[in-house]
């Protein structure tokens, strides 16, 4: 076999390797090739004989890669600095690796390897992941600090996995029960919007059409009751009420005064399950009044946020009232907020808003008409809008392309709206989601991301008007899909058209719908409720401490049962077990076989002391020998006539 | 209630060498390995590791790895990441199973055939013993310890039974007593280390080392008195040639041969015809002791490589002339153990 060394070294290098792998994508270039030029040069050294690099060189090279990182990364803090220099620093190690200890260093890095994957990503897959790179390293580990010769790995790893097959239980007992402290302790640094797709809190021709591209998950939900129609499933997101003309966006200081509404009428009962965005905002059905998550708040726009960006998967339980009166009384500060436009831009549509305000005697019979001009008008509902130019895009848009997507008619309607004195905002979010029968979830993808408009009327309050349903009213009432002008797809539609692959999906969905809601979004709520259904109704988290002890010393005893047995000495045979039970009986009536005695003399001299024995003692000493010694005979007749002797003997 | 036991100075943890008791560190350990075998009480042989004395404490590294699952418990507590706790929740559960991994591949052994083969002063004396594994799994990574010297590692299936040895350097004659013998294991991570402690009757021999220049032995045949060779006698019973020794007399080497290749061939005599030969104390001028054991101790050896029998005299102790392996060691202990030899033989 090769030499222990290269084994070794190669059980670790191939266990670093598969942790590594998902990593490597995202790092840097020139830290992995680091990593591999690393691993490279130590297993050419070990290979052909060469001497390890220099301390200088090492020195050198190390500084070398701490720099690069800094350089690559401005910071050493967060996920993605601190991941790219562990990443660096096993490199390095694994250029002085020689010793026993090197070996244990770089599983350690290996383990927070793993780790760092984790905290950047936890799709489904990563599961079996974490099993199978644990699995690895912890066998590369076994390997290299052994003191003999490296195992067969087949021995090792059926080590490995039975040592794996009693942690296990003990991993799940620790992920159920243990209590979970809500951090974070220290400021992290937010990972920001790198590599997250999502509503902004800006809006501006062509931002909300770039999303409708992503098929990705925003978030699921679970209603305890009937499904919402589809044409009630506005999911509130940001809303917006500063425009320069052109963009959409928050003032800086949102009112923080405390929101005033009136709930009233049926509500509804659900929960919310989002994918991590990297932004601080919760959605949920207008107008929510009541969630189970202490660190949300409700802002006066009543939008939901909460006080940290959500950065993991967030589950929580909400209860909105559609029919309620939100704002009957409009603060000053939010009416001069929501009539505010910018001076001399989009003429041509103020004009419009005034004269269609003049014809009409109230705010409301305003709304109708505006939504009846688009109606009018030969607007089209397109993915693929004409560029419009800087100047007076909403005059430009309403006058000249009058094709857009929704976010050009919330703007154009808001703007409308406002220069007919109405106050009005411009709201954004998600509308409709599809219903997976397969988990009962309703699944809100990026792709229904939509934007519309909210206008505040004397005694109603502020109300929804969302001109895109005047244009393309099946937009809301099916799909995005259904909307579009013939000719035109939502990218990646065309596999859903077969059955097959929609039920296929519908059980991806479903699954991963499970993962969302049982491992990522296991949280204090759900442990509270699994230690109720275990009949501990009222726990907190001294039960929740108490329970994990007692599960995992169960555990533990099982495992040091099963050890137990396996250190006991393996039965005897058992023709030998017969015999012994014969030499006990015989033993009882004072006859005992010496220890040098052999089973024949023994027979012998019974027979000479009680001839009565002679014929039976005979018979079971001759079956014993013909067994144990005797060559390889049919065993299981001598065996039953042993048996059967041996029972009936009496002396 | 056994005798309040102590170890004598110098048996205590440490690197190399006896480290100082005033260290805090080795005089905790020197009470606990006393309180062990106050607790234990002295060992036959063969002994078995029953559960009860097998010892288990985390490694450096099995603190390391805890002080790594605390600082990913914080980061996945910091992420509030469950992904986080799953990975950091399943090495914590491999660690614990380890623990008892660990003991188990220990308790449960069986040690026997405990000895110190025989050594000359300053050569290393080697400790012998036997483990069996009478279990139903096999065991890995056995190690022997014993004054802080390790033997290597031993794995045991079903069953088998191996044998292990550690080197003990010596510095002096006399008697090499074990006082404990440390039976250790970290299989399977290295994260703990399970050790049995045996204190077995077990005492090793140490003889003077011999003298690289000694003068030619009294030869109770042919050689007379004074030491000279009376050429007449023995010329019929010379017996052959083997190569050349230090402290062999020149009037024995074979010139002739001598000329004919690069050895210097050493004339041998059949014994039996020499008669026996008493190897003296009194016989060598006057030098130490210790300078005396180790002319006594180069005579003795060459006395039985020469294959003749030979007697021991020395003060106190007279062993009449014999042949063979059992009568060089009974010369070789008398020698050891002669006045001022009866101190522990490490120094």
């Amino acid at each position: 076999m090769a030499d222990p060394a290269v084994l070794r070294l190669g059980w670790m290098l191939g266990a670093l390797g598969l942790a590594l792998a998902p990593t490597a994508l995202r790092l840097p270039p020139w830290i992995t090739a680091t990593f591999v030029a690393a691993a490279c040069w130590r297993l050419a050294v070990q290979h052909f004989g060469w001497r390890l690099p220099p301390g200088w060189l090492r020195l050198v090279l190390a500084v070398g890669g701490v720099l690069g990182v800094l350089f690559t990364y401005r910071t050493f803090n967060g996920l993605e600095a601190g991941g790219g220099l562990l990443v660096v620093m096993g490199a390095m190690k694994l250029l002085e690796t020689r010793a026993r200890r090197d070996i244990q260093v770089l599983s350690f890095i290996g383990y927070f390897i793993v780790l760092m994957q984790l905290l950047h990503d936890q799709p489904i897959w990563s599961l079996p992941w974490l099993f199978i790179s644990v699995t690895a390293i912890t066998l590369a580990l076994l390997q290299g600090v052994r003191g003999g010769a490296p195992l067969p790995w087949r021995i090792a790893t059926g080590l490995v996995l039975r040592m794996l097959a009693f942690a296990v239980p003990v991993a799940l007992v620790l992920f159920l029960l243990f209590p979970r402290v809500p951090g974070p302790f220290w400021a992290l640094p937010s990972r920001g919007e790198s590599g997250l797709t999502g509503l902004s809190d800006e809006m501006s021709p062509g931002t909300i059409s770039q999303l409708i591209h992503s098929d990705e998950v925003v978030f699921r939900v679970a209603f305890d009751g009937p499904l919402p129609p589809a044409s009630a499933r506005y999911w509130r997101g940001p809303v917006l009420e500063g425009f320069d003309g052109w963009t959409w966006r928050n003032f800086d200081r949102p009112a923080m005064r405390r929101p005033h509404i009136e709930l009233r009428g049926a509500s509804h009962r659900y929960r919310v399950t989002i994918e991590p965005h990297g932004r601080a905002w919760l959605l949920a059905l207008d107008y929510p009044g009541a969630w189970s998550d202490r660190d949300a708040i409700l802002t006066n726009a009543f939008q939901l946020v909460t006080r940290k960006p959500v950065e993991n998967v967030r589950a929580l339980e909400i209860e909105s009232w559609p029919a309620a009166i939100p704002e009957p009384v409009l603060g000053s500060l939010t009416r001069l907020r929501s009539l505010q436009l910018p001076q001399g831009r989009n003429p041509r549509t103020v004009a419009l808003a005034r004269q269609l305000r003049s014809a009409v005697p109230s705010d409301a019979a305003f709304i109708d008409a505006a939504l009846a001009h688009f109606r009018a008008e030969p607007f089209v509902y397109t993915l693929q809008p004409p560029m419009l130019s800087g100047g007076h895009p909403v005059d430009e848009f309403m006058f000249r392309t009058q094709r857009g997507f929704c976010e050009h008619y919330a703007s154009a309607f808001t703007t409308l709206a406002r220069a007919a004195g109405v106050p009005a905002r411009v709201v954004t979010g998600y509308q409709g989601g599809e219903f997976n029968p397969l988990s009962e979830r309703l699944v809100v993808r990026q792709s229904e991301a939509h934007a519309w408009s909210e206008v505040w009327l004397e005694g109603r309050g502020w109300i929804r008007v969302d001109p895109t349903g005047a244009v393309a009213p099946d937009r809301i009432e099916f799909s995005l899909g259904e909307a579009l002008p013939e000719g035109e797809r939502v990218p990646g539609s065309v596999l859903k058209d077969f059955r097959g692959l929609r039920a296929l999906s519908q059980g991806w969905d479903a699954l991963n719908s499970m993962w969302t809601d049982w491992v990522l979004g296991y949280g204090p709520d759900r442990q509270l409720a699994l230690l109720a259904r275990l009949g501990m109704p009222d726990a907190d988290w001294r039960t929740l401490v108490l329970a994990m002890t007692a599960f995992v010393a169960a555990i533990m005893l099982a495992l040091a049962v099963w050890l137990g047995l396996r250190l006991r000495p393996p039965p005897a045979p058992e023709a030998l077990r017969l015999y012994r039970e014969f030499c006990r009986r015989l033993e009882r009536r004072g006859l005992a076989r010496a220890p040098q005695e052999g089973p024949r003399d023994f027979a012998e001299r019974i027979a000479a002391q009680r001839p009565a024995l002679a014929e039976r003692v005979g018979q079971i000493t001759h079956l014993y020998t013909a067994l144990r010694y005797g060559a390889a005979a049919p065993e299981g007749n001598l065996m039953a006539a042993l048996r059967r002797e041996v029972r009936a003997f009496r002396p | 209630m056994s005798p309040r036991y102590r170890f004598p100075e110098g048996i205590a943890v440490g690197r190399s060498g006896p480290p100082a008791l005033t260290d805090p560190v080795a005089r905790l350990a020197n009470f606990v390995r006393g309180w062990a075998r106050r607790r234990q009480g002295a060992d036959g042989d063969p002994v078995a590791l029953h559960r009860r004395r097998v010892y288990i404490l985390p490694t450096a590294l099995g603190l390391g790895f805890a002080m790594a699952l605390f600082g990913m418990l914080l980061a996945a507590m910091n992420y509030n990441n469950n992904m986080g706790f799953a990975l950091t929740f399943l090495l914590a559960g491999l660690g614990l199973v380890t623990m008892h991994w660990c003991h188990e591949n220990l308790s449960g052994v069986i040690a026997r055939g405990f000895r110190v083969r025989p050594s000359f002063a300053g050569q290393p004396a080697r400790l012998e013993l036997s483990l069996e594994n009478p279990g139903s799994a096999p065991r890995h990574d056995l190690q022997v310890a014993c004054r802080h010297v390790r033997s290597s590692f031993l794995d045991l299936s079903p069953g088998q039974a191996g044998e292990l040895h550690v080197d003990l350097p010596t510095r002096r004659r006399g008697r090499l007593v074990i006082e404990q013998i440390g039976i250790h294991t970290a299989f399977p991570f290295g994260l703990f280390r399970a050790w049995a402690w045996l204190h077995p009757a077990c005492i090793g021999i140490v003889y003077p080392a011999p003298a690289e220049h000694a003068p030619a032995p009294p030869a109770g045949g042919p050689e007379d008195a004074e030491g000279r060779w009376d050429e007449r006698h023995g010329e019929d019973d010379f017996a052959g040639l083997r190569s050349f020794r230090q402290g062999d007399s020149p009037r024995r080497i074979a010139w002739k041969a001598a000329a004919r290749g690069d050895e210097l061939p050493v004339k041998q005599f059949a014994g039996s015809a020499r008669g026996s030969a008493w190897l003296e104390w009194d016989s060598l001028p006057a030098m130490p002791a210790e300078a005396r054991l180790s002319v006594l101790c180069r005579w003795v050896l060459d006395a039985h490589a020469g294959g003749g029998a030979f007697g021991l005299r020395i003060p106190g102790t007279e062993i009449p002339p014999a042949m063979g392996p059992a009568h060089r060691h009974r010369c070789l202990t008398a020698l050891a153990l002669y006045a001022g030899g009866e101190g522990a033989a490490d120094g």
